[in-house]
């Protein structure tokens, strides 16, 4: 780790998951368990707030999500190499377009 | 189905899952903090030795013509084109031998210097002046040193360190003796075998000059019009022939560390580059006279026969940027090159045109911020050298801001390189850029990333790199720690 972190010791650790031949596939198989957690979760939570999914809402959703993943893995990695002010941006302005987008999505998984 | 405790299986999933998804997303935040700081992200100083750095697919992007644009008949290279050869030709013409007087001084003006320099003036007004400037502000420079040297200690220290087996006894690799005729072949075992096919002397010599250090390595066969004219070295001042042995480059590339190079202009340095690509080329010059082939290496700073720029356009590596630094693919313009030409049979490569030059017309950025002025702004390039059209940097104006910056020397100012969009690390986000960008026919994702490149980043202005009172010191990134004086020491 240089950069950023190496100005920043205690995330020097970062280096012992995702250096590591080991932990850092492990680290990919837990958060694989844990989107699945959430989209086992969400299913509940849609079911129990009246909202009919179909598989293009679902495709719609997951579209969405992985904008917001993208969005903060991208702009955390601007950061990470020094360029906060850039990673700042990034997520401040694909933020602000994936929360209108939302929105939207929100009033098209409420229809029938 | 509720079970004896309060909470039923369908509410622990449902908050389990939102739990989850929260932390998923605090995952990718942290998988990206470490992307961006990975030190497998620092190309040329990871993954080199096994040539995992040249990364980028250049297959489709193979072109017949080179991306530098030929206007008219091209010529031979005066060995005055060169900015250090140019100077020190200046200074032995300015030292009076003892008890002599000097052989030309400023009052005399340029129409009094002896050719090639009078033409090479001429045909550039104000050239001369600005060199003149650059040797007044060496003086300030040089004066300012002891107010700056306690912060940046870390950074000159740094930089001579890399530099010290430059010149002088301890010297690598050692320079030709002699006519290359002789020079080339010294050390050569005549005993070689034949070798299979040039493809697989061109695939062999790859393989192991990644193994001495070089992140990119490409062939080409040399033109003669990349060869100097009127200085051999190993010979001196000369007109001469191109030797019938230079047949072929192997040209390689090495990057400056990563994170010094975006501190420039104070804390980056060239001669980290410049050291290990002396080593590479030097033992790549000894292992094909080895094999039983004539090599001569090419190598930084000064000691070149030949244009680089060109042959490693020619050998496949990138394309000319605007700051006249070549752009690759992998390292951006933190670039460095150096080469050995050799009669060995091998299978050159192809140029590519991966769309760098076309971006390098909308970009500007590294003129906007070049302190010295010295980048063209012309939206595309206009002057005509040698035949060829393409954008030169005014080298004395550049010169004049490495004496400027406050470092104890002029020892370069390289912040065209650090601001340059190309010049990134390797992670997922560079690598989306690089794949997409020149696959896109329409040049909108290019328009975009420059959008972005204008909007998110921060520049600091071409004046903030400048000393006090024109400037404020500024770096175009701050120094890593490991550069910054007051964290190991007690000013």
């Amino acid at each position: 780790m240089n950069g950023l972190l190496s100005n920043a010791p205690a995330l020097m650790y970062f280096d012992v998951i995702f250096g590591s031949t080991v932990l850092k596939p492990l680290f990919w198989m837990i958060m694989g368990g844990l989107l699945i957690l959430f989209f086992s979760g969400l299913r509940l939570w849609f079911s129990d707030l009246g909202i009919a999914m179909r598989w293009w809402k679902w495709a719609l959703f997951a579209a969405w999500f992985m904008g917001v993943y993208v969005t903060i893995a991208g702009g955390f990695t601007l950061v990470g190499e020094n360029e906060a002010r850039a990673g700042l941006y990034f997520m401040g302005v694909f933020g602000t377009l994936l929360i209108i987008l939302g929105a939207g999505l929100w009033r098209i998984l409420n229809t029938k | 189905m509720k079970n004896t405790k309060g909470i039923n299986r369908r509410d622990f999933i449902k908050k389990a899952g939102l739990i989850g998804g929260a932390m998923s997303l605090a995952g990718a935040g942290a998988a990206g903090l470490a992307a961006g700081a990975a030190s497998e992200s620092y190309t040329g100083w990871g993954r080199t030795a096994y040539g995992k750095d040249q990364f980028f697919n250049r297959k489709p992007f193979f072109t017949d013509t080179p991306t530098y644009e030929k206007t008219g008949a091209p010529a031979r290279i005066p060995y005055v084109d060169d900015l250090f050869n140019r100077l020190r030709e200046l200074r032995r013409l300015m030292m009076a031998p003892p008890g002599q007087a000097p052989a030309w001084s400023w009052e005399m003006g340029a129409e009094a210097l002896p050719e090639p320099l009078k033409s090479y003036y001429a045909d550039r007004p104000g050239a001369l002046d600005e060199y003149r400037q650059a040797l007044e502000n060496a003086r300030q420079q040089r004066a300012n040193w002891p107010k700056y040297r306690a912060d940046h200690l870390l950074a000159e220290a740094y930089s001579a360190a890399h530099a010290s087996f430059l010149s002088g006894p301890g010297s690598f690799p050692p320079q030709p003796q002699g006519p290359p005729e002789e020079s080339d072949f010294r050390g050569m075992d005549n005993r070689y075998l034949e070798l299979k096919s040039p493809r697989h002397g061109s695939d062999l010599i790859k393989q192991i000059t990644h193994t001495f250090g070089a992140s990119l390595v490409g062939i080409c066969r040399l033109k003669k019009e990349w060869v100097t004219q009127g200085f051999l070295r190993g010979v001196g001042r000369t007109d001469f022939e191109v030797p019938a042995h230079w047949n072929y480059v192997v040209v390689v590339a090495a990057p400056h560390e990563w994170d010094s190079m975006y501190a420039n202009p104070i804390y980056g340095n060239s001669y980290d580059a410049y050291s290990k690509l002396r080593f590479i080329v030097g033992k790549l010059e000894v292992f094909i006279k080895k094999l039983g082939y004539p090599a001569r290496a090419q190598f930084p700073p000064t000691s070149f026969d030949i244009a680089m720029p060109p042959v490693a356009i020619d050998a496949g590596l990138g394309e000319q940027g605007r700051h006249g630094v070549l752009i690759t693919p992998e390292l951006g313009a933190n670039t460095r090159l150096a080469a050995v030409i050799t009669g060995m049979p091998l299978e050159a490569d192809r140029p590519i045109n991966a769309g760098i030059k076309a971006f390098c017309n909308k970009c500007k950025i590294c003129a906007e911020e070049c302190p010295s002025g010295a980048i063209s702004f012309t939206d595309k390039p206009e002057t005509v050298v040698r035949g060829y059209r393409r954008w030169a940097i005014h080298q004395e104006k550049c010169y004049k801001v490495w004496n400027t910056v406050a470092t104890s020397h002029a020892r370069g100012c390289r912040v065209c390189i650090a601001v340059c969009p190309y010049t990134r690390k390797r992670n997922w986000v560079h690598n989306i850029v690089r794949v997409a960008d020149p696959r896109d026919p329409t040049g909108l994702f290019a328009t975009a990333m420059l959008g972005m490149q204008k909007t998110f980043f921060s520049y600091p202005g071409p004046e903030a790199y400048l000393p006090p009172p024109d400037g404020s010191n500024k770096t175009y990134i701050d120094p890593p720690k490991w550069l910054k004086t007051d964290e190991w020491f007690i000013k």
